[in-house]
């Protein structure tokens, strides 16, 4: 049964989602009326009138929140993936789920202390 | 013994193929950056393919540790890209200079 | 399985790595220490690290060394008689760096809890990365170690230079782990999903022949292409000049010594594991042939013209890592020169040790003026004779005159090279160290018979523990090499 290739419906979505925005930009462009002016050229700010350049460099308070997410996100996947694997079956022997919650235990350990030390360190005041 | 090499893992070749190419030809940083990125992703198709071709399930568990050392260290480079920016407006590598005589 | 006897397998695991769980306790005091202390107080951290290392060599020495090789969490960490003998080198470097970091650091804008964290974390690192018996492990172990140099070589925040070395090591260190891990997808996959090195070792040499020979070396020249790059071997070697001059002393010393005593232990163990493997095409051999011999050259030859003593230590760091890599090439041919092999490279990874850091302390001890051209060092025979004198018995060293370390590590080396029948690596060798006289004793003329520049004042007093710490280490260079068996019995 090669025509039932389970790539194929993803195969066909790609192919259907790029002609589908392919199509109404060049449909669009073609019966849609053009009036151009002022305020249609500014920058679409959901609204606000735009004040300054949008190329401004940010405080770097951002970035620093930023990673501190970043890291702390991450961290989840392991989690999350501990707990699906933690009451599947095909353990190896019966206390097998102390050891692994000890485990988890030992890193969320590590990752409070991460935390509690950028705390004190006064990574997370904005001001 | 015949061996089959699975489709996926010429892709990921290719792909840590590109990136490697990409840190040598690319001069901006964070392109490089990404270029190894590239790489990192490449190894964890290797690592998924053959997981499933071999039939060995806890293989695909790699690419989670993968990805969370990937985090750290971009959080780490990043941290060092802009510093460097700080300092000179630019964090094209080659005009890395300080250090060359 | 027996919960019981697994979990007795647990305690016994952690047991056996409690050296690295200490160091990890002590980081984390320090860190909280630096939180927690009043400012005035921060002259206690690198005591806190200091007991923190003493302890973990206490824990270390307590256990002794394992007979034969234990295993810890089902394989993927092993405690042998070379990483028990290179977690002492990498034990005792973080006492002496930490014993000459105060100094150093005074009046830099450094973050002090961060930087004695950070070369505990260091430390634990590379004792981990020596110890990886698995090859997951071994990628883990191998980033630590890599994201914790890319901070500590940063470090000086306000000085261009040394955000420069960390930037350069962060491009080079993450494509050497992306090589690194290219290598590792291999190899599981030629060897059908393993990643212990014992069942790999199993499988290669399974009569049914289930592994798959052109992958498999792939695979470990790949692997080899990453630690290539971590211990500065020649085609990978390029950044190891900018980033050893513009890093920070210490942490430079660090990287020089420390690092590429746990990469020698953790490629000794995959070399081990594929030592005799017959398969192997003669292409990939010669390739590791060829890196070193190229280390050997590009170390030697390109040391000459360095301007700055610290550039000229990481070509002499690029040429010692080619000595090294004699044993390991001599092995993977002939597997029953292991033994001697590991006691080569235990004992040179101790050699190399001692008498690096010896050149870094006294170069940390004369900073910043130290640091700079080697032209600055002129005179510095009468201006500080003791740390003269000390240099020259690095310099001295590292040219491998008897009775020095350097002297019997190079015996042990190009005598391996003989016995294995590879004649030609042994020649190239000597001739290269032939050529590392004239820069070696470059710095040795410097100091004692050119002219100190006009003005030239004398450099500043060491501190207490600086003195003892460099001391200790000029005294280790000769009693180590008159009683090699207190060091591997």
């Amino acid at each position: 049964m090669e025509y039932l290739h389970p790539y194929i419906p993803i195969l066909m979505i790609v192919v259907l989602a790029a002609a589908f925005a392919v199509v109404t930009i060049i449909a669009s462009a073609l019966i849609g009326p053009h009036r151009p002016g002022r305020v249609k050229a500014l920058p679409y700010e959901s609204g606000m009138v735009p004040f300054h350049e949008a190329n401004i460099r940010l405080p770097i308070k951002f970035y620093v929140v930023a990673l501190l997410f970043l890291l702390f996100d991450v961290e989840t996947v392991l989690i999350l993936t501990w707990a699906i694997a933690f009451r599947a079956p095909g353990a190896p022997m019966p206390g097998f789920q102390g050891y692994a919650f000890l485990v988890m235990l030992f890193f969320m350990i590590i990752l409070v202390i991460g935390l509690l030390y950028e705390w004190r360190k006064g990574a997370l005041k904005w001001t | 013994m015949e061996y089959m090499i699975p489709g996926n893992l010429v892709v990921a070749v290719m792909i840590f193929a590109i990136g490697a190419i990409g840190i040598m030809w690319r001069r901006d940083a964070i392109t490089i950056f990404m270029c190894i990125e590239l790489m990192f992703n490449a190894a964890n198709l290797g690592f998924i393919t053959l997981a499933q071709s071999l039939g060995k399930p806890e293989g695909v568990a790699v690419f989670l540790f993968v990805i969370t050392i990937a985090a750290a260290e971009a959080a780490v480079g990043l941290a060092l890209f802009i510093k460097i920016f700080d300092d000179r407006e630019n964090i094209e590598a080659e005009k890395l200079d300080l250090l060359k005589r | 399985m027996d919960p019981k006897l697994f979990y007795a397998q647990v305690v016994q695991s952690l047991l056996l790595t409690s050296p690295l769980l200490v160091l990890l306790g002590a980081a984390i005091i320090v860190l909280a220490a630096d939180v927690l202390m009043p400012r005035g107080w921060r002259g206690a951290l690198p005591w806190i690290s200091g007991l923190g290392v003493a302890a973990a060599l206490f824990v270390l020495n307590g256990m002794g060394m394992p007979a034969a090789p234990q295993h810890a969490f089902s394989g993927a960490l092993v405690l042998d008689r070379l990483t028990f003998l290179a977690d002492n080198v990498i034990l005792g470097m973080a006492l002496y760096l930490i014993a000459i970091s105060p100094r150093w650091l005074r009046g830099r804008l450094v973050p002090h809890g961060e930087y004695y964290a950070l070369l505990l974390f260091a430390a634990m690192a590379m004792m981990a990365l020596g110890r990886s018996s698995e090859l997951l492990a071994l990628f883990l172990n191998f980033e630590l170690l890599s994201i914790t140099f890319y901070v500590l070589l940063g470090i000086e925040k306000r000085n261009a230079r040394s955000t420069e070395a960390g930037f350069k090591y962060f491009i080079v260190g993450s494509t050497a782990a992306a090589f690194l891990l290219m290598g590792i997808v291999f190899v599981y996959g030629a060897t059908h999903g393993q990643t212990r090195y014992e069942a790999i070792l199993k499988a290669l040499f399974d009569a049914k022949g289930a592994v798959q020979p052109d992958m498999f070396a792939l695979g470990m020249g790949l692997l080899i292409v990453g630690f290539g790059f971590k211990i500065t071997l020649a085609p990978f070697h390029m950044y190891a000049p900018d980033v050893y001059e513009g890093g920070p002393t210490p942490v430079v010393a660090a990287l020089a010594t420390g690092t590429k005593v746990a990469g020698f232990t953790a490629l000794y163990h995959l070399v081990a594991m594929a030592a005799g493997f017959k398969a192997i095409p003669a292409g990939v051999w010669a390739a590791f042939y060829a890196v070193v011999m190229t280390s050997m050259i590009v170390g030697n030859v390109g040391a000459v013209v360095q301007p700055n003593v610290k550039r000229l230590l990481a070509y002499s760091s690029i040429a010692h890592s080619g000595y090294m890599m004699i044993p390991l090439v001599v092995v993977l041919a002939k597997p029953g020169l292991l033994g001697a092999a590991e006691d080569a490279i235990a004992y040179y990874m101790l050699a190399y040790t001692l008498m690096t850091l010896l050149a870094f302390g006294v170069i940390s001890a004369l900073a910043p003026e130290g640091e700079g051209p080697i032209a600055s060092w002129a005179g510095l025979g009468r201006r500080a004779p003791l740390r003269a004198a000390c240099m020259a018995l690095a310099m001295i060293s590292l040219i491998g005159i008897p009775p020095t370390v350097g002297f019997f590590g190079k015996l042990y080396l190009f005598g391996m090279a003989i016995e294995g029948g590879h004649i030609w690596l042994a020649v190239v060798g000597i001739l290269a160290s032939v050529v590392s006289v004239t820069y070696y004793l470059r710095v040795v003329i410097t100091m004692y018979m050119a002219e100190p520049a006009e003005g030239a004042e004398k450099p500043g007093v060491m501190g207490d523990a600086q003195i003892l710490a460099v001391g200790l280490a000029a005294a280790c260079v000769f009693v180590f090499a008159i009683f090699p068996w207190l060091y591997h019995g």
